[in-house]
C-alpha cells in the first residue's frame, strides 16, 4: 500500500458521527416519541402514527439507526410499503441520509439487497430468490404476473373455458353469475368485476375451496344459496386453472405462493432480522401471516399504521390486523410489543385537528356490550401553535349555490396569493363519479379556473385521449362494432366523437392530414404485400409451418409480381439471410410464415406512433403550454396515455405485422378489446396513486387518492357517502372464515365512512373548507350532522381570509436523491425532456427516444425559426402597408 | 525548506559587510533594516485581538506536506556529474495523537515509532548535470521523462491500480481548469502551450499511460511539460533551480491531490482536516499558473462544503523563513502578545518589501493563491501563516480584490486556524509547528541536520 493509500483510508475511516448529529445536520429535532420509536431495536414494535405525525421520517431515521448504528446488513431488511411510490421515497430518503454517512466515514452502503417495495413486488422477489429461500436451487421459474387490468383481460379471454370447467353454459353464463350478486345484467363485463372481487377475497383469505365446499351444507349464507357458492367455488377453481395453465398468476394467489414458500422453508423466520410494515391497517389476512411468519423467529416485527386511515376494506384489508396486533403478537410470537404513539401533527394547524379528532367521537367505536373496542385510543395534539378559524362551512344551501361560493373563494385564494399555484388546493371526493364533481367543476371553470380531474368521468374522454385516439382510429380505421347494451352505445358514440375531432384535427393541419395519409399507405403496403406473398405461397403449394428454404423459396418471394420496393427489401435482405441460416444450423429453422410477416411488419408500434404525433402543432402546443404558461393538465394527460399505450405494445401488440392488418384485425384489438376494456372500467374507480399533479390546475381526487398526500387547502366537495350495510363480498366470505370475525357486519360501514372522511379532513394543512349542502335531495353523513350544527363552526361567508397564512411550496421532509445521470444532465442537455420523462412519467418508446430527443429540440428550433419567420412577414406587411399609405 | 537556525552559518558575515565598497553600494540600496523603537511602535499599530470563538471546534487530523531537495556529485571525483534528489514528506497525524504525545513531559519513544511507520517521504530522483538516460540525448530530456514517469509512478498513487489517481492524474485536474486557451474542461485533458523539442503548440494529452508525441514535430512530449520545469533544466550546470521549483510545486500539489480523493472518498471528512504547507500559498516561476487552477478548485471544493453548512476547507501555509519572517524577527519584540495582522499590500510594499514600486494589480498577482497574516500567540510565539484567498478567482466582477483580500470576517477559518497554530506551536523551532516539524524530519535527506527534528522532539519534552 503506498503512503497515498493508506492515508486516505486513515483519514476517510473516520468515527460515524451520533445519530443525533445527524438529525442536527439535518436539522430535524424527533419528539419523544419519535425518538424511542426510532432507537427502539429488539423485539415487535407497534408503531400507532396520526395524520401528518412524520411517520415516514421515523420509519426512515430506524432503518437508518438499524443499518449504521446496530450493523444490520441491508439485505436482512424487509420494509414493505403501500405503494411503489411511497418505496422509492423511502429508500431515496435512506440513500441520502446514508450518503450523508458516507461523506462522513468513507463507509458506503449497498441498498440494493433491502426487500423494500409493496408487498407484492416483495413476495414476487421472494419466489424468485432462490439462493435464500429455496433449499433446492433448481425451481422452475415463478409465473408471470397479472395486475388487476391484466387480471380483467384474463378473465375475458378465458372465459369460456372457465365458466366451460364450472359447468356453465357461455351462452348464459355471464346472465347465471350476475344473478349471485343480485344484478340483473347478462354483461360479460360485470360478472367479470364480480368474480374478479370475489375471486382476490378467496385468496387474500386463503380460502381452500375443496374445504368450503365439503362444509357448506353447515355453513350458513343468509343471502346466498348454497348452489351459489359452490358454482362460485368452481369457478374460482377453474379460474386457478386456468391461471396454471396459461403460467401466470394474480396478486393475491401471488402471495399466497410466497407464503407457501416460506412456510416449507425451515430458516424463513430468520431470512430477515427485521421486518417493517408500513400502512398496516390496510393489509390483508394473507399478508398478515406472510409477516409475522417472516419475523417468527426474531420477533422484530415492526408495524406502522393508524386505524382511523384504514381505506381498503374493499380489496380486502382487515383492519383489525391493526387493531388487535398486541394480541396477534402475542398469538403468534409470543410476547407483547412495545406501543408508541406518534400523535403530534406536524402538518395542519390546531382548528383542523380538533375538528376531526371531534369528528371521530360522533361515532361510538365499542361494540354493544362494550367490551370491545374497535379503535385504538388516541390523542392527536397540534404542534402548529396558531389557533386561528381553519375549518369553514359554506352557508347551507343547495348546491349551485354552496359550489358558487367555493369557487368564488376559490378565486380569491388564488388572486390574493394565498396559494402559490392552483394545485395546492385539493377537492376531494368520496367518489369522483357523481353529479356534484360536475357542478364544482362547472362553478370553478366559470371563475376562469381550470381543473384537474381524469379520472371524474372516464379518462378516454378527457381531451387529449380524444385527440390522440382519434387520429389513431383516422390511421388505423374504424373497426365494426358488434354487439348492444348501454356500454356499446357509450362507446359507439365516444368511437364517433373521437372520429369527428380527428377529422377537425386532420383539416387545421395539412402536415398532419399528410402525415395521415403516409401512415395509412405504408399499412395498406404492408397488407398489400402480405397478400403478394401469400399467393406466392399458394401458388408454389408450399406449407407456411414448413421451414423457410432460403435456395428454393426467396427468389419466387422477391420477384413476385408488384410486390413493394419495401417489401422487396425486407426479403432480399443479405443480413435477414445469414439469421435463417445460423437459425437452421441451429436446429430451429425459421418457418415460412415467419419470413412472410417479417417481410411484411412495419417499423414502428402504437407508442412510436404517439410520439410521432407530439411533433404536430397541435401537440407541441401543449408541451409548451406546460412549459411557458404553466398549465401542465395536458401534458399530464399525455403522460398517462402513454402509460396505457405501453400495456398495448408490452402485452397485446408489440410489433405490427401485415397478417394482422387483415379484416381490420388490429383495429378491432384495439379499439373494441383494449380500448373498450379500459372504457367500461372506466366507469369504475378507477385509481392511479400515481397520477400527478400538473400546476395550473386545481385537482380532484378520491379520498382513496389523497391517501397519505396533504395540501395547503383541501375542499370537501361532498359530506355524504350513502351507508348501503356491509359490503356483499364481506357477507359473502363472513362464513367461510376460520379466523376471528372483525367488526360486526351491521356496523363495518358506519365505521369505513367514518374513517374515509376522517382521511379527508385530515389532509389540510391551513384550510379546510367543507361543502354543506341543504335542500332537496341533499344529505351529509350522520357524524358531520352535529359538527355542522355547531354555531362556532365558522362559514365561508364571513370567513376572513386575511387570517389565512400564505402557503409556501414546502421542501420535502424526506431528503430527495437526484441522480447525475438521469437528473442533472438530462435537466441541463433538455428541461423539455426532463419535465416529459421524470416529472410526467412518459414512458419512452423503445425505438423513439432518440428520436423525442431530437424532437424536442427540434421543435424549440421550429418555433424559434417560425417566429422569426413571422416577425419578417410582419416587418414586411408593416413596410409594404406604409409604401402603400404614402 | 531549511529551518532559520538549520545551518549554523560560519562565514564571518561582520566582515563582510564592514568591507567600504560594499558600504558604498548599500548606500544606494533600499533594504529591510531593523526598525527604530519609534518606528516599530507605529508599524505595530496595525497589529489587533485576534477573532476568537468562544468554542472552537478543531479538526481531528492534521495532513502536513514539507520538502527537502538536495543535489550531489556521484562521484567526488567527477563534481559536475550531478544528480538530484526531492524528498517530500506528508505527515498525517491525529490531534489526539498529537495530545498522547506530549502526554506529561515524556514523550512515548513508542508512539513516535508508530507515528513514522504510518508516514514515508516521497522521493523524486532526477538527472541533474552531464546525467542523462539511457535513450536519451539531453539532461532536459531525461529530466522530462523522468519526471514524468515519477509522477505517474503507483507510489503517487490513492489506488496503486488506477493510474487516473497518480499525482500526475491531479496535475491533469488542476491544468484542465486553466483559462483560456490551455484550458480543457476535461479532467483527463490538458494542453501543454508548447512542445518543447520545436516549440510548436498548443498540444493536447491525455492522462493514458502511453507514450504521447508532438503533432508536430513528433517527439515524445509528457504531460508534466505543462510545469514548465524544462526550460530551467541545463545539460551541464546545476539544475538546483529546476529542483527547488519542482519540490514547491509538489508541496503544493500533494494537498490538492489528497484533497481531491478526500473529497471523492468522503466529502465531509474534508471538515475534520486541516492541511499544513510549507511556505507562503503561492506558486512561483513557469508553474505560477496552477495558483490559478488551484483557487478554482479550492472554490469549487468550498463552494460544496458550503451547500452542506459547512466551512470552508483548513489550509495554512506556514512560512519558516523568508522576507516576512525576516520581517517578523525585526519587529517581533515590538508585537504585543496575541495580535494579529492581516499584511495589505500599502504595508508589503512599503515595509517590508523595503519600498519596492506595488505592483498594479496588487501584491502576488501572478503567484499567490493565499492571504498571508503575521500572528503572535498569546504564549509570545510569532507566526507568518497564510489561508486560501475565499475566492474564485482574483477578478471577480464586482470585488474589490486588493482590499477585500485583508478583510478578516472574510476567512470563516480564521479563528480555527488560530485555535489549532496555538495547539500545535513548539518550543523546538522558533516558528515552528509540530505538524511542519514532523513533515520535515520525514523529508530530511541524511546528509542534513533536518532529520533530527524528530529526535530532538522526542528527547525534549514539549512544553
Ligand atoms: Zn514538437
Amino acid at each position: 500500500m503506498s503512503t497515498f493509500e493508506a492515508h486516505l483510508r486513515a483519514i476517510t475511516n473516520n468515527e460515524t458521527p451520533s445519530i443525533e448529529r445527524l438529525w442536527q445536520i439535518t436539522k430535524f429535532s424527533p419528539n419523544d416519541a419519535q425518538r424511542e420509536a426510532i432507537l427502539h431495536v429488539n423485539g415487535p414494535l407497534y408503531l400507532t402514527a396520526g395524520p401528518g405525525s412524520g411517520k415516514t421520517r421515523v420509519l426512515l431515521w430506524r432503518t437508518l439507526n438499524l443499518i449504521v448504528y446496530h450493523h444490520v446488513p441491508p439485505e436482512r431488511i424487509f420494509l414493505s410499503t403501500f405503494t411503489e411510490k411511497a418505496a422509492k421515497q423511502l429508500t431515496d430518503g435512506l440513500r441520502g441520509l446514508l450518503g450523508l454517512v458516507t461523506n462522513y466515514t468513507g463507509q458506503s452502503f449497498d441498498l440494493s439487497g433491502m426487500y423494500v417495495g409493496t408487498v407484492h413486488s416483495l413476495c414476487r422477489r421472494l419466489l424468485t430468490d432462490r439462493r435464500r429461500f429455496f433449499a433446492d436451487r433448481h425451481r422452475p421459474r415463478p409465473p408471470a404476473l397479472l395486475d388487476d387490468l391484466g387480471q380483467y383481460f384474463h378473465l375475458n379471454s378465458a372465459w369460456e373455458q372457465i365458466v366451460t370447467y364450472a359447468g356453465l353454459h357461455p351462452a348464459d353464463a355471464a346472465e347465471r353469475i350476475n344473478a349471485i350478486f343480485d344484478d340483473k345484467s347478462a354483461s360479460r363485463h360485470r360478472a367479470i368485476e364480480h368474480l374478479r372481487s370475489a375471486f382476490n377475497r378467496f385468496s387474500e383469505e386463503l380460502i381452500d375451496p375443496d374445504r368450503v365446499q365439503a362444509q357448506v351444507a353447515t355453513l350458513a349464507w343468509p343471502e346466498f344459496s348454497q348452489s351459489d357458492i359452490e358454482l362460485l367455488l368452481e369457478l374460482y377453481k377453474a379460474y386457478r386453472k386456468t391461471l396454471e395453465e396459461r403460467r401466470v398468476t394474480d396478486f393475491a394467489l401471488l402471495q399466497q405462493e410466497a407464503y407457501r414458500v416460506l412456510e416449507d422453508f425451515p430458516g424463513s423466520g430468520e431470512v430477515f432480522q427485521h421486518v417493517i410494515v408500513d400502512e398496516y391497517q390496510d393489509t390483508n389476512t394473507i399478508q398478515e401471516r406472510i409477516f409475522f411468519k417472516l419475523a417468527s423467529g426474531t420477533k422484530n416485527l415492526c408495524v406502522v399504521g393508524d386505524d382511523d386511515q384504514a381505506l381498503y376494506r374493499f380489496r380486502g384489508a382487515t383492519v383489525e390486523n391493526f387493531v388487535q396486533f398486541p394480541q396477534r403478537c402475542q398469538t403468534y410470537l409470543g410476547v407483547t410489543p412495545r406501543q408508541i404513539a406518534l400523535d403530534i401533527n406536524y402538518r395542519s394547524r390546531s382548528h383542523i385537528v380538533n375538528f376531526y379528532g371531534r369528528f371521530m367521537e360522533q361515532t361510538d367505536w365499542r361494540s354493544k356490550d362494550g367490551h370491545t373496542a374497535y379503535r385504538v385510543s388516541k390523542a392527536i395534539r397540534a404542534h402548529r401553535a396558531d389557533a386561528g378559524p381553519a375549518v369553514v362551512a359554506t352557508t347551507p344551501a343547495p348546491p349551485e349555490e354552496a359550489c358558487e361560493e367555493i369557487a368564488a373563494f376559490v378565486r380569491r385564494l388564488i388572486d390574493e396569493g394565498k396559494v402559490e399555484n392552483p394545485n395546492q388546493i385539493a377537492f376531494l371526493y368520496p367518489s369522483l363519479k357523481s353529479k356534484q364533481v360536475e357542478r364544482m367543476k362547472k362553478a370553478l371553470e366559470a371563475h376562469d379556473l381550470q381543473v384537474y380531474a381524469p379520472r371524474a368521468g372516464r379518462f378516454l374522454q378527457v381531451s387529449e385521449a380524444v385527440d390522440v385516439f382519434g387520429i389513431y382510429l383516422l390511421i388505423f380505421g374504424r373497426p365494426s362494432l358488434r354487439g348492444m347494451g348501454r356500454d356499446v352505445d357509450d362507446f359507439r358514440d365516444w368511437l364517433n366523437d373521437i372520429e369527428a375531432r380527428a377529422e377537425e384535427l386532420r383539416h387545421d393541419d395539412p402536415q398532419l392530414a399528410q402525415f395521415i395519409t403516409d401512415r395509412r399507405a405504408e399499412l395498406q403496403r404492408a397488407r398489400n404485400d402480405y397478400r403478394i406473398l401469400l399467393n406466392v405461397v399458394a401458388r408454389h403449394h408450399w406449407n407456411l409451418d414448413a421451414p423457410y428454404d432460403l435456395s428454393r423459396m426467396k427468389r419466387a418471394l422477391y420477384n413476385a409480381p408488384r410486390l413493394s420496393p419495401v417489401g422487396q427489401k425486407l426479403v432480399g435482405s443479405a443480413y435477414f439471410d445469414r439469421i435463417v441460416q445460423k437459425r437452421a444450423q441451429e436446429g430451429h429453422p425459421l418457418p415460412l410464415s415467419y419470413v412472410i410477416r417479417r417481410a411484411t411488419s412495419l417499423d414502428w408500434n402504437f407508442l412510436d406512433l404517439f410520439y410521432h404525433l407530439m411533433g404536430f402543432e397541435h401537440f407541441k402546443a401543449m408541451f409548451d403550454q406546460a412549459e411557458h404558461h404553466g398549465d401542465e393538465g395536458p401534458v399530464a394527460n399525455l403522460g398517462l396515455i402513454t402509460q396505457y399505450l405501453q400495456r398495448f405494445t408490452d402485452e397485446r401488440v408489440s410489433i405490427i405485422t401485415a397478417n394482422l392488418l387483415e379484416d381490420d384485425k388490429l383495429s378491432a384489438i384495439f379499439f373494441n378489446s383494449f380500448l373498450f376494456a379500459l372504457f367500461r372500467l372506466g366507469e369504475s374507480e378507477w385509481e392511479n396513486p400515481e397520477d400527478p399533479f400538473p400546476r395550473g390546475r386545481i385537482p380532484f381526487l378520491t379520498i382513496h387518492q389523497a391517501k397519505g398526500l396533504e395540501f395547503p387547502v383541501v375542499v370537501l366537495g361532498n359530506l355524504y357517502k350513502m351507508d348501503r350495510g356491509a359490503p356483499q363480498m364481506e357477507r359473502l366470505i363472513r362464513p367461510m372464515l376460520t379466523r376471528p370475525n372483525g367488526e360486526p357486519l351491521e356496523r363495518m360501514t358506519e365505521f369505513d365512512i367514518a374513517r374515509m372522511f376522517y382521511v379527508a379532513l385530515s389532509r389540510a394543512q391551513n384550510l379546510l373548507i367543507l361543502a354543506h349542502f341543504k335542500g332537496k335531495g341533499q344529505h351529509v353523513s350522520p357524524p358531520f350532522k352535529a359538527l355542522l350544527r355547531d354555531p362556532a363552526l365558522p362559514r365561508l361567508g364571513n370567513f376572513d381570509i386575511a387570517t389565512l397564512p400564505a402557503a409556501k411550496l414546502q421542501e420535502s421532509e424526506i431528503p430527495k436523491v437526484y441522480s447525475f445521470t438521469a437528473d442533472y444532465l438530462l435537466y441541463k442537455k433538455c428541461p423539455r425532456q426532463y419535465m416529459i420523462f421524470r416529472k410526467f412519467g412518459f414512458v419512452p418508446s423503445r425505438s423513439q427516444t432518440m428520436f423525442f430527443g431530437s424532437l424536442v429540440h427540434r421543435t424549440l428550433e421550429d418555433l424559434h425559426h417560425e417566429l422569426i419567420r413571422r416577425r419578417n412577414l410582419a416587418a414586411k406587411a408593416q413596410s409594404q402597408g406604409e409604401k402603400r399609405d404614402a | 525548506m531549511p529551518y532559520q537556525n538549520e545551518f549554523a552559518r560560519k562565514t564571518t558575515h561582520f566582515d563582510f559587510v564592514r568591507n567600504p565598497e560594499v558600504q558604498e553600494f548599500l548606500a544606494n540600496c533600499e533594504y529591510l533594516t531593523p526598525p527604530s523603537e519609534k518606528e516599530a511602535q507605529a508599524l505595530t499599530s496595525v497589529f489587533q485581538k485576534p477573532p476568537r470563538l468562544p468554542e472552537v471546534e478543531l479538526p481531528h487530523l492534521i495532513l502536513a506536506t514539507d520538502g527537502s531537495y538536495y543535489e550531489a556529485a556521484l562521484n567526488d571525483r567527477i563534481p559536475t556529474t550531478r544528480v538530484g534528489y526531492i524528498k517530500i514528506g506528508a505527515v498525517l497525524f491525529s490531534l489526539k495523537e498529537f495530545a498522547d504525545l506530549r502526554d506529561g513531559r515524556f514523550v512515548d519513544p513508542f508512539k513516535v515509532a508508530a507515528l513514522q511507520d504510518n508516514n514515508t517521504a516521497l522521493t523524486f530522483v532526477l538527472p541533474s548535470a552531464n546525467v542523462r538516460l539511457r535513450a536519451y540525448n539531453s539532461v532536459r530530456d531525461s529530466f522530462r521523462a523522468a519526471l514524468d514517469e515519477q509522477l505517474l509512478s503507483e507510489k503517487t498513487r490513492f489506488a496503486p491500480q488506477n493510474f487516473h489517481t497518480s499525482l500526475r492524474s491531479t496535475l491533469f485536474h488542476l491544468a484542465s481548469r486553466r483559462a483560456g486557451e490551455l484550458g480543457t474542461g476535461h479532467p483527463f485533458k490538458l494542453k501543454l502551450h508548447k512542445c518543447p523539442t520545436c516549440g510548436k503548440g498548443p498540444i493536447e494529452l491525455e492522462d493514458k499511460l502511453e507514450q504521447q508525441f508532438c503533432p508536430y514535430c513528433g517527439a515524445p512530449v509528457y504531460p508534466s511539460d505543462c510545469l514548465r520545469l524544462w526550460e530551467e533544466v541545463s545539460d551541464y550546470q546545476s539544475n538546483g533551480t529546476a529542483l527547488s521549483r519542482l519540490m514547491m510545486i509538489l508541496e503544493h500539489l500533494i494537498p490538492i491531490h489528497y484533497l481531491r480523493f478526500i473529497a471523492q472518498k468522503a466529502f465531509l471528512a474534508l471538515t475534520r482536516i486541516a492541511f499544513f504547507v510549507d511556505g507562503p500559498l503561492a506558486i512561483f516561476g513557469n508553474a505560477a499558473w496552477l495558483h490559478r487552477s488551484i483557487m478554482i478548485y479550492l472554490h469549487e471544493v468550498n463552494e460544496k462544503l458550503e451547500k452542506k453548512g459547512m466551512p470552508p476547507v483548513l489550509m495554512i501555509g506556514l512560512q519558516k523563513r523568508g522576507q516576512i519572517v525576516d520581517y517578523v524577527r525585526l519587529i517581533d519584540r515590538f508585537l504585543p502578545p496575541d495580535s494579529l495582522f492581516a499584511i495589505d499590500d500599502d504595508y508589503r510594499y512599503k515595509y517590508i518589501l523595503a519600498n519596492r514600486k506595488p505592483s498594479k494589480h496588487g501584491f502576488g498577482f501572478e503567484t499567490y493563491y493565499g492571504q498571508d497574516f503575521i500572528f503572535k500567540t498569546r504564549e509570545g510565539r510569532s507566526f507568518v501563516f497564510a489561508l486560501p484567498y475565499p475566492y474564485k478567482s482574483k477578478e471577480e466582477p464586482g470585488s474589490d480584490f486588493i482590499h477585500e483580500k485583508t478583510e478578516w470576517h472574510r476567512y470563516t477559518n480564521l479563528p480555527v486556524a488560530i485555535r489549532l497554530i496555538e495547539r500545535l506551536q513548539t518550543e523546538l523551532y522558533q516558528d515552528a509547528v509540530v505538524p511542519i516539524a514532523l513533515a520535515h524530519r520525514y523529508t530530511a535527506i541524511s546528509l542534513q541536520p533536518g532529520g533530527r527534528v524528530l529526535d530532538l522532539l522526542t528527547r525534549r519534552a514539549l512544553a
